[in-house]
């Protein structure tokens, strides 16, 4: 890092400092790079974890956890923005990209030296670090799940987790008050900050400064404890951008660089379902449900959900003025999801007015609703299956499905696009890695095509929606892409 | 405000205490540092004093003194003026509302020491002292302040143009006049456009300018991005459509004021009161001050006002003496010159704000603090191109009782709470999450939001010919859930967003929680 008389020169600059941002800094750092990276949110400790719903949104989340994602059907998005990012507030649900997706990513976007075995040492690295395991204790809104799949017959699995010693305080999303779960804060950023990574923490990056087919460094606002804000400029020798699917193509847009940025933005359309059962299930008092079932990946996933009581109220509140004394009753409940691979078009720009926010849209496909209704069918038949009285789907004007013949109508209707109610937590594909260049916007290995020193490393570059939980893949290929780098520099 | 002071790094403190020397020291402070200016602007005055006295027939100007009717039109002249002082006081009071609490009494006499500052000191200090009483009076930084005392003038020249331009094709006016309206209409729109840019897409306007400048080299693209990035902050108040109007509408009744006081001159020489021609008249010479001059704009203030008043008078039928137009100018300038200084100083000196030490901290304050930020998590030491201050004092809205009742209507009926306090607070917690939560929404849905919001109040001021708080609960009850659960697509869209919302804060609500921990 050298200082000269008007800026601030680091050798490499890392933005953001979640999945893919904080294995960049630790792979550099340990290099022997000169790495500083830049967080857009706080860092918070434990203390600060494990707080209720609004709390944590409006200290943990991007926007406040208001950040829609627009289209006929507005779809609810949630992000973090902390040190860590998203991984303090996900379920720490781990997967490693299934082969198909490997073969299939390889073929439509001719990505170099991409396999499964080329990916299973940064698997094996970051499971290693991370503590990923199969959950020990089984919650009781797992167990009835579990009833429901053997009765239905279908293949399932228990989701390992980036978690240890886990003791079901049910605040994965609201931070992890106990370090359980292996957010980057717990383990990797350590690790990084011992190798020498520097982060900053309250700095958004603003702009990109580029010249002559490099990127020079960026201006970026840094919040400081007095409440004044600095705008500064960093030089940089290489600028790796880990801001994750709904930043990184607007920081980019926003300088001006747009080939197949932001054009392909991707995510897994959620639809939530509340379950009431005879017996007590105190989904309140446990981690989500950790089975997740696979007879219908990738196009559809079933599985459990976050539970808490305004969550459910919330689940609840379409059909609000039939449903709204259940939530008395909500020791008898809990709430799962259907989940889709998404298969409409989506974009990322950046705000042309107002504050700095990013645009997000998703148009829901056909193929969507129809799987989203195929979803909802099955799983409400599996949870009637598994001793569920009723169950009520966030979809308005249906407020409850009480028998297995109500449910399966929707295998072969559709639900009411205008009824539907959906979040999700998932999104990538915003600027695709691979060397199509009529479809991808960084090569094989996340440099930014026409720039020398610019790199993606992050959720932004998979190429599509994986129909899984990401932040394994995202950490294999961020690792893959960046000891390519360290390797091709050295 | 330039370049050079919005980046000046060379500053390493801003001191703001008040340096001694009185009048005379502050003169020759003045006279050490911008001695050019000041020297051009003596230089101008006196070149138009002289040509204006050369064409003059003093005798003539006597008699127009002489004969002049004073009662009841200067008075009221007087009165006027000081009506539009505290309608600028009232714009700065919305000016600064989201930052700090201001009475209008003060915020005008803010504005007053401002303008008597500009009266007797020169080079337009005035602004600097305004900014520097600002600051000092509502605790904000000195920056802030000198932002909003820009965005104030801004304002004043974009409506200034406006009116200019608008009076200028209502009457008949000389060739010269219509010609420099054209000129104005164009800066008018131009003016218009990059305020409305920089206000509306502050993003895009840095991104504009790092690439317009950065073949400039380092120095000058930071110092042109702290810049556009200052007056992004200080224009944050415009983004919300209700105060912009509100400030717009402000700033329009301080100048329709200032042109009614212009308008009461008119009869003590003998002309018939015309609002029209004293808009233009006003709005003329108020552009005409934009010349570097004296303190108080001697000699360009009366050129000024002479001219406009002699082109604007065609239509009478008779060209308007020039010896009758310069006495109403002087008169114009005295009435405006002895008032607001008056004011200025008392209101100084109601808050121990000497000369010496408005102009210091005009002075002093106006490089901008750059230094390194201190180290901090791992010793990294970015060079800091400006900084936003920190809002020094939090204004906390109350929380309106329309939202309070409107969030009220997603709650179950039956009282979870059976202490009123309780859930008086439960309700106040729920609605301010709701709001504060909607108001991180994207500007565009935003506003599509605020839109939404004005339809449903309107609604229900047109179908039950009152507002909602004004309801009974029940009915109130019913009117809200026939918009969230209704059939109307687009309604039930709009409640979504309140009734999510209220429903997850009141259910994660602590006392709540408790509650619901005991079935």
């Amino acid at each position: 890092m050298s200082i000269n008389n008007n800026s601030l020169k680091v050798e490499a600059l890392v933005i953001g400092s979640g999945a893919g941002g904080a294995v960049t800094a630790i792979e550099l750092a340990q290099a022997g790079v000169n790495v500083v990276v830049l967080e857009e949110g706080g860092q918070y400790g434990l203390e600060s974890y494990g707080q209720s719903s609004p709390y944590a949104m409006q200290l943990l989340y991007r926007n406040k956890g208001m950040t829609p994602v627009l289209g006929s059907v507005p779809i609810g998005f949630v992000e973090g923005r902390c040190l860590g990012g998203s991984t303090e507030v996900n379920s720490g649900f781990w997967h490693r990209l299934p082969p198909e997706f490997v073969l299939r990513w390889t073929k439509q976007f001719e990505i170099k030296d991409f396999s499964v075995d080329e990916l299973k040492p940064h698997f094996d690295w970051a499971e290693q670090l991370l503590h990923v395991s199969q959950p020990q204790n089984i919650p009781k809104s797992t167990e009835v799940f579990k009833r429901g799949v053997e009765a239905m017959g279908w293949s399932a699995k228990v989701v390992s987790r980036a978690a240890t010693g886990c003791v079901n305080t049910n605040s994965c999303a609201h931070g992890c008050p106990k370090g359980a779960k292996q957010g980057m804060t717990r383990n990797l950023i350590p690790l990084a900050r011992e190798a020498g990574a520097k982060f900053i923490t309250r700095a958004k990056a603003k702009l990109l400064l580029k010249s002559k087919g490099r990127v020079t460094g960026v201006l970026a606002e840094i919040k400081r404890e007095d409440g004044s804000t600095d705008l500064v400029r960093i030089e940089a020798e290489q600028i790796f951008i880990c801001a994750g699917a709904t930043q990184t193509p607007s920081l980019l847009r926003r300088s001006g660089i747009k080939f197949h940025v932001g054009e392909t933005f991707q995510i897994h359309p959620m639809l939530k379902v509340a379950a009431l059962f005879d017996e007590e299930i105190n989904a309140q008092d446990s981690v989500m449900p950790m089975v997740q079932v696979k007879e219908f990946w990738p196009d559809i996933s079933l599985g459990g959900s976050f539970f808490t009581l305004g969550h459910l109220a919330m689940n609840l509140s379409e059909n609000w003025l039939e449903t709204r004394d259940l939530v008395k009753q909500y020791r008898k409940m809990a709430t799962y999801y259907v989940a889709v691979r998404g298969t409409g078009s989506g974009s990322v720009r950046p705000a042309r007015f107002g504050n700095d926010y990013s645009h997000l849209k998703y148009e829901l496909s056909d193929v969507d609703v129809r799987h989203l209704s195929q979803g909802l069918a099955r799983l409400a038949t599996l949870l009637l299956y598994s001793g569920a009285k009723s169950v009520f789907p966030s979809v308005q004007s249906i407020a409850k499905i009480d028998s297995e013949l109500d449910a399966v109508r929707w295998l072969d209707e559709n639900l009411p696009r205008k009824g539907l109610s959906l979040t999700t937590v998932h999104a990538f594909s915003s600027c695709p890695m691979g060397e199509k260049q009529d479809k991808c916007a960084v090569d094989s290995y996340g440099k930014v095509f026409g720039f020398e020193n610019l790199y993606i490393n992050d959720a932004s570059m998979l190429p599509d929606s994986p129909g899984i939980n990401p932040q394994g893949t995202i950490m294999a290929i961020a690792r893959r892409n960046i000891t390519h780098f360290i390797a091709e520099k050295k | 405000m330039d370049l050079e002071q919005m980046s000046d790094n060379k500053s390493d403190a801003t001191d703001t205490s008040a340096t001694p020397g009185g009048f005379q020291a502050t003169y020759s402070s003045i006279f050490r540092t911008r001695g050019a200016i000041v020297l051009f602007g003596l230089l101008v005055a006196g070149l138009l004093l002289a040509l204006t006295a050369y064409k003059l027939d003093w005798s003539k100007v006597q008699l127009a003194f002489r004969t002049a009717s004073w009662l009841p039109w200067l008075p009221f002249a007087i009165v006027t003026y000081m009506v539009g002082m505290l309608a600028r006081g009232v714009r700065l009071k919305l000016l600064v509302q989201q930052e700090a609490q201001l009475s209008v009494l003060t915020a005008s006499n803010i504005v007053a020491v401002g303008y008597a500052t500009n009266n007797i000191l020169p080079a337009r200090l005035g602004e600097f002292a305004r900014a520097g009483m600002l600051a000092e009076r509502t605790g904000m930084p000195y920056l802030l302040a000198l932002t909003i005392t820009f965005l104030e003038r801004l304002l004043d020249g974009i409506i200034i143009l406006f009116f200019f331009v608008l009076s200028s094709l209502m009457i008949p006016t000389d060739e010269w006049m219509r010609q420099a309206a054209s000129i104005c209409a164009i800066l008018f729109a131009g003016a218009m456009f990059v305020v409305g840019f920089i206000t509306l897409s502050p993003q895009s306007a840095i991104g504009l300018t790092s690439n317009l400048t950065s073949w400039m080299g380092q120095k000058w693209h930071d110092r042109f991005i702290a810049f556009v990035s200052q007056i992004n902050n200080g224009f944050k108040c415009l983004r919300d459509a209700k105060s912009a109007l509100l400030v717009l509408f402000s700033s329009a009744l301080v100048w329709l004021i200032e042109s009614a006081f212009f308008m009461f001159i008119m009869p003590c020489f003998g002309m018939k009161p015309d609002l029209l021609k004293a808009i233009a008249t006003m709005s003329f010479t108020n552009l005409g001050i934009l010349v570097p001059s004296t303190p108080g704009y001697v000699g360009v203030y009366h050129a000024a006002c002479q001219t406009a008043l002699m082109a604007v008078s065609l239509g009478t039928g008779h060209t308007l003496d020039p010896n009758t137009a310069i006495s109403y100018a002087v008169i114009v300038h005295f009435v405006f010159f002895v008032t607001v200084t008056i004011w200025g100083i008392i209101a100084m000196a109601r808050y121990s704000f000497e000369l010496g030490s408005a102009q210091a901290l005009a002075w002093q304050a106006k490089s901008i603090e750059i230094k390194n930020m201190p180290e901090t998590q791992d010793t990294f030491l970015p060079r800091v191109i400006t900084t936003y201050p920190a809002v020094t004092e939090e204004i906390k809205k109350g929380m309106s009782p329309f939202w309070v009742e409107l969030c009220q209507c997603f709650i179950p009926k039956e009282d979870i709470l059976q202490d009123a306090n309780a859930q008086r607070e439960v309700m106040s917690d729920v609605s301010a999450f709701t709001l504060t939560e909607i108001e991180s929404i994207p500007f565009r849905f935003l506003v599509l939001f605020k839109i939404g919001l004005f339809g449903f109040k309107s609604y229900v001021l047109l179908t039950t010919g009152t507002f909602l708080c004004n309801l009974p609960q029940e009915k109130r009850r019913r009117l809200v859930e026939s918009w969230a659960f209704g059939k109307v697509a687009l309604t039930r869209k709009f409640m979504k967003l309140i009734r999510s919302l209220t429903i997850l804060a009141f259910y994660e609500h602590p006392l709540i929680r408790e509650k619901f921990n005991e079935y």
